[in-house]
């Protein structure tokens, strides 16, 4: 059912000598069980050896190969190409509103800056204890979700605002920082949420939920950045929370 | 270099195009556009009653030119894009006290249940006023 022939077209792009991209076809027999991934070590084995991609693990741990599959952006290593065969063709391109290396691989550099912003490292409290910080089931539950984090980069990449304006962190770096805030272990909250509040933090989100979306772990980064947001507005209303003291 | 012609921003594989959309891009987009509406009617609405308050013309005058077909097709949209606008944006507060956050897609569409409810009852009120000729004007 789900092998024969099927059209891939890919956006190829070269910024050494093309002045715009554009659509190149390719037939691809497609065999049961085949990822998108296969399918584009089979173009580049067989059919095109200029082809250009990024990936590494081919088991949605590592978070290279993200890139857009049909209309939405998932990990190529994780999407059957045979849920595609209905459609007449199928369409892929790199991370939308991202620098282009080359075809489908995109420049991370802006991406794992704005992740940088954030201090995505445990701040603890000193002096450091021996062993490690103690932290109960309960107190992990709250960063569960958020650690499960593969920074693809498919949401900050999909989301308008941070088209609209690169500065703004984004949802992978927010809830980054989340994940840190939230963290028992953690006791920066304060240089956490100056962070978080700046002008391109939280409130430049529009909860337009296209990250839920795209997450290929099922994450919710719009949930994250919301209770950032409600931290940040009580921060203001009551005031600063006293640094506890060593 | 950023891919900057619109065929690649909004083509068919881009998060623009309409079949990729997804609801809440849906109602944002919605948003904006009810939103721009809004301001520009806004100002219709400041200059038409300065210009019937300064008098050059008096004010039934003004409401002649308001009763054409076009200001009443106008004001039936009118009633649409505020609801929608008001329904929406109550939605987007609902998300910012953190509720119903997961549950996004449901949360839109109950919102668009009232605005449908309330949408068909405003221009079921405005209808009398509109259609039904009045003695005096």
């Amino acid at each position: 059912m789900t092998e024969g022939e099927l059209l891939v077209k890919i956006q190829r792009f070269d910024p050494t000598v093309d002045r715009q991209p554009y659509w190149q076809s390719y037939r691809v027999d497609i065999k049961a069980g085949m990822t998108v991934l296969d399918a584009l070590f089979e173009i580049l084995n067989h059919q095109d050896g200029t082809l250009s991609f990024r990936y590494c693990c081919r088991a949605g741990v590592c978070g290279s190969c993200a890139m857009v599959i049909g209309g939405k952006i998932r990990l190529a290593c994780e999407t059957q190409v045979g849920q595609f065969m209905g459609r007449k063709e199928l369409l892929l391109s790199p991370l939308p509103h991202q620098k282009v290396v080359k075809d489908l691989a995109v420049d991370y550099e802006h991406f794992f800056d704005r992740m940088k912003q954030t201090k995505p490292y445990l701040i603890g409290q000193e002096p450091y204890p021996e062993k490690e910080y103690v932290q109960t089931p309960k107190q992990r539950e709250p960063i569960n979700e958020p650690i499960d984090c593969i920074m693809c980069g498919a949401c900050t990449s999909s989301c308008t605002v941070a088209w609209t304006n690169s500065e703004y962190l984004g949802p992978a770096a927010l809830m980054k920082a989340y994940r840190f805030y939230a963290d028992t272990r953690d006791i920066a909250k304060d240089e956490r949420l100056d962070i978080i509040e700046s002008e391109n933090g939280v409130y430049r989100c529009h909860t337009i939920f296209n990250c839920v979306e795209v997450c290929p772990k099922k994450l919710n980064p719009t949930e994250t950045i919301q209770r950032l947001k409600i931290k940040a507005a009580k921060r203001r209303l009551f005031g600063r929370r006293r640094r506890p003291r060593s | 270099m950023k891919i900057g012609s619109l065929k690649w921003l909004f083509g068919r594989n881009s998060e623009f195009w309409p079949t990729n959309m997804k609801t809440g891009m849906w109602a944002w987009v919605g948003h904006r556009i009810t939103g721009l509406v809004l301001v520009a009617y806004v100002f219709l609405h400041l200059s038409f009653l300065s210009t019937a308050s300064v008098g050059s013309g008096d004010f039934n005058s003004l409401m002649e030119v308001t009763s054409q077909p076009l200001f009443v097709a106008m004001d039936f949209l009118l009633v649409i894009v505020v609801i929608y606008h008001a329904m929406n944006g109550a939605r987007v507060v609902m998300f910012d006290l953190g509720l119903g956050i997961r549950h996004q897609k449901l949360v839109f569409w109950i919102c668009m249940a009232i605005a449908a409810v309330l949408i068909v009852g405003g221009i079921w009120a405005i209808w009398d006023l509109i259609f039904v000729p009045s003695g005096g004007a």
